[in-house]
């Protein structure tokens, strides 16, 4: 009997509502801007590939526990142009690639000025959020003569690009297994130098801190190292020292992860990265 | 008694059902926005725009910042802070005024206030964001958003007309030629008085806006000086820099009180430590309410690096920061030392009978070792110059089993040391510079 008063009571309650409730929500449609600069991003990025390049400040596109220094206006169109040529073009300039940028690329790439600037005093150069946003930093620094900018800003791009594929497609098949002792423990990866990571079989010490991030490292690496095959891939000859074997030891489980990597992309977008490697490299 | 359990239940559901119960007559979305374009109706409305004095932290000094808000969400900001070129001094970018927890002014691209923000790894207190508070006699209130400690404040007051005169443009542009010839990072300035046989030794931190008197010492020498610890912020305002707090005190038995200096007038001078003697400015004017005729110009002593050795005895200088007049050197260095991590320094003489006093490079070798190779010197130090006499060869440390190029590495400490008239200054509590005045050859340490 007193389930019966209590579900009576509920029905009092819900029933009591729900006489002429209509939803009326007006759609609002958006003035589209007429600055010169958003007309540029509409026409290049927005139509063609749908991708809406966020350079004005908005702070929830940032982690709150970090600093961040917004772009300066006239520096937004040379990085989107050095986007265009390094980024989109080597992609869809290959069989497959074309389809699967526009299937890929994130739907909004955020524009930050400075590095990202974390509170224990290391810097954070780009982040992908769950294959939706791509943040690119150091956009105040753009200059495409400059190769260390160059390389630090491509190494960003590629990685977070690769991010959204294993989030797509998740990992290669047995990925997880090729260098499983290799793996830093939780904020220790930048403790590693790059020939300790190199020894272990990863192509950064980044590379080190997780299987995401050893995916994504090593994919940027391929695609833009010129001396991707020497440094990480190519046995070295006449190996005699405990050194060197080690290395070459790193090198074949690199060479593991570089043909797991090249069939993932194949079978899962069509997409052959040594084409667009080959693209990139011809650029410098 | 469980019958009038119902009462209550009845009277909840009869309430329940009325109409009209709206406390605001306007949407919630309708009000943001009415907020919004109000206290942008307030923003653009002064005809000369605003006028605000800036103090990003409250140990800093301040900056007179002029803005001038449009209804196209552009905001023109005026200052007479000359970093990047002077790019600060008239600069337009973009605004948003959003609503979060409140009313948000959001200055979206990179301007003057987030130069500022970015200072020091982004640990600098300054912001772009602010929180709008009220509208009190005419002026409107800003707090900062990002300060979660101590907010700063900010009061745009309507300006006048002639609200650009308090922008002291000029003063920072002849403060900056005072030190343009010397190719080095450090300045230091003496300001001698005219009529007193007394000058005092000087730095700016120009994003703090902060100025420290070092030493006061005689103006015709540096012997018979006296050290001196007393920063305070300042403000620059048309010709003048006006001090937070005065400098006051006895002075080599000069009773001073100095509030601010006002300076108006550029001279050729020079330095004569070089065998070419070096064009500099100086810059004459007079203090701040005592009238005192003063002098300031660039200086070649620093008190304050002086004693360096008393404070530390490790310098390192980073790939990329030693310069040949200015320009960095780091990519030549790495194609000429193969492996180049830094340059090194050590000056450890606590112990007589076995002092440290070396100067070289830490290498990174192929095969991932380290090699540090080092060049013992005898120092001769006078004030702040030092003339080092090398070793001839160097001397390996760590892995001595790797072949440096002594020639290469001759090549760059020739150029800091060469001609014995390099002088250590010092930037800030943990940097310090070797500089050579007669080549502009530099190099940044880092003091560990």
């Amino acid at each position: 009997m007193r389930k019966l008063q209590i579900l009576l009571c509920g029905l009092l309650v819900l029933s009591s509502c729900y006489q002429e409730e209509k939803i009326e929500s007006p759609v609002i449609t958006p003035e589209l801007s007429t600055d010169a600069l958003d007309v540029y991003i509409r026409d290049n990025f927005l139509d063609p590939y749908g991708v809406a390049v966020r350079y004005r400040y908005v702070d929830r596109y940032v982690d709150p526990t970090k600093r961040v220094a917004p772009p300066k206006e006239e520096l937004v169109v040379p990085l989107l142009n050095f986007l265009r040529e390094y980024w989109i073009e080597p992609f869809i300039s290959v069989p497959n690639g074309d389809a699967f940028f526009k299937e890929h690329v994130p739907a909004e790439v955020i524009l930050i000025g400075s590095f990202i600037y974390n509170t224990d005093g290391t810097v954070t150069l780009g982040t992908a959020d769950a294959g939706a946003r791509i943040t690119l930093t150091e956009v105040n620094n753009v200059d495409d003569a400059d190769q260390v900018w160059v390389f630090r800003q491509l190494g960003t791009i590629y990685h977070e690009f690769a991010h959204i594929v294993h989030q797509r497609y998740n990992l290669p098949p047995n990925f997880q297994q090729i260098s499983p002792q290799g793996y830093t423990s939780a904020g220790s990866w930048f403790n590693l130098t790059d020939e300790e990571a190199l020894r272990r079989g990863f192509v950064s010490p980044y590379a080190t801190s997780d299987f995401n991030e050893d995916f994504a490292e090593t994919v940027a690496h391929l695609l833009y190292e010129p001396d991707f095959y020497e440094k990480y891939i190519n046995e070295q000859a006449n190996c005699t020292t405990p050194d060197c074997i080690e290395r070459n030891e790193g090198r074949a489980l690199i060479r593991r992860k570089y043909n797991a990597i090249l069939a993932h992309y194949e079978q899962n977008t069509g997409v052959d990265l040594l084409q667009v490697r080959a693209i990139i490299q011809a650029k410098y | 008694m469980r019958r009038f359990l119902w009462i209550p239940l009845l009277a909840f559901w009869l309430l329940s059902c009325q109409d009209e119960e709206r406390v605001f007559e306007k949407s919630a979305d309708e009000r943001a926005a009415e907020a919004i374009a109000d206290l942008k109706a307030k923003l653009v409305a002064p005809a000369n725009g605003w006028i605000v004095r800036y103090r990003p932290e409250q140990e800093s000094g301040s900056f007179n910042v002029l803005l001038n808000f449009d209804e196209n969400n552009r905001v023109n900001i005026k200052t007479d802070f000359g970093a990047d070129d002077g790019k600060y001094y008239d600069q337009t970018i973009s605004y948003r005024i959003d609503n979060s927890l409140g009313l948000e002014l959001i200055l979206e691209t990179y301007s003057f206030f987030s130069y500022l923000y970015e200072q020091e790894r982004a640990t600098f207190g300054a912001e772009y964001e602010f929180n709008y508070v009220n509208e009190t006699e005419g002026n409107l209130v800003f707090r900062s958003k990002t300060d979660f400690s101590s907010p700063t404040t900010l009061v745009f007051q309507p300006a006048s007309q002639d609200a650009g005169q308090k922008l002291g443009i000029q003063l920072a542009q002849n403060l900056d030629s005072l030190t343009s010839s010397l190719e080095k990072s450090t300045a230091v300035y003496k300001l001698s008085y005219t009529n007193r046989n007394l000058a005092f030794y000087l730095s700016l931190d120009d994003f703090r806006r902060t100025i420290s008197f070092n030493y006061a010492a005689p103006k015709t020498g540096t012997t018979g000086g006296q050290e001196l610890s007393f920063t305070t912020g300042y403000t620059i305002e048309g010709d003048a820099l006006l001090f937070d707090d005065p400098l006051t005190g006895n002075f080599l038995g000069n009773e001073v009180s100095v509030t601010g200096i006002r300076l108006n007038e550029l001279s050729d001078a020079s330095i004569n430590v070089c065998p070419t003697p070096i064009a500099i400015s100086n810059y004459s004017g007079s203090l701040v309410e005592s009238n005192d005729p003063v002098m300031l110009e660039t200086s070649i002593f620093d008190p304050s690096a002086a004693n360096f050795r008393d404070h530390v005895s490790d310098f390192i200088s980073p790939l990329g920061f030693v310069f040949d007049n200015g320009e960095s050197v780091g990519e030549q260095m790495a194609q000429d030392i193969s492996g180049v991590n830094s340059l090194q320094f050590y000056y450890r003489d606590d112990n007589p009978d076995n002092p440290f006093l070396t100067m070289g490079f830490l290498i990174e070798n192929e095969s991932g070792t380290f090699t540090f190779a080092l060049k013992d010197f005898t120092p001769t130090i006078t004030g702040n110059q030092i003339q080092f006499e090398f070793a001839p060869d160097y001397t390996l440390y760590n892995d001595t089993t790797t072949t440096v190029n002594a020639e290469a590495m001759d090549f760059y400490i020739n150029k800091l040391t060469e001609g014995g008239n390099t002088y250590i200054f010092k930037s800030t509590d943990t940097v310090y510079e070797l500089y050579n005045p007669c080549n502009g050859w530099s190099a940044l340490f880092r003091a560990d």
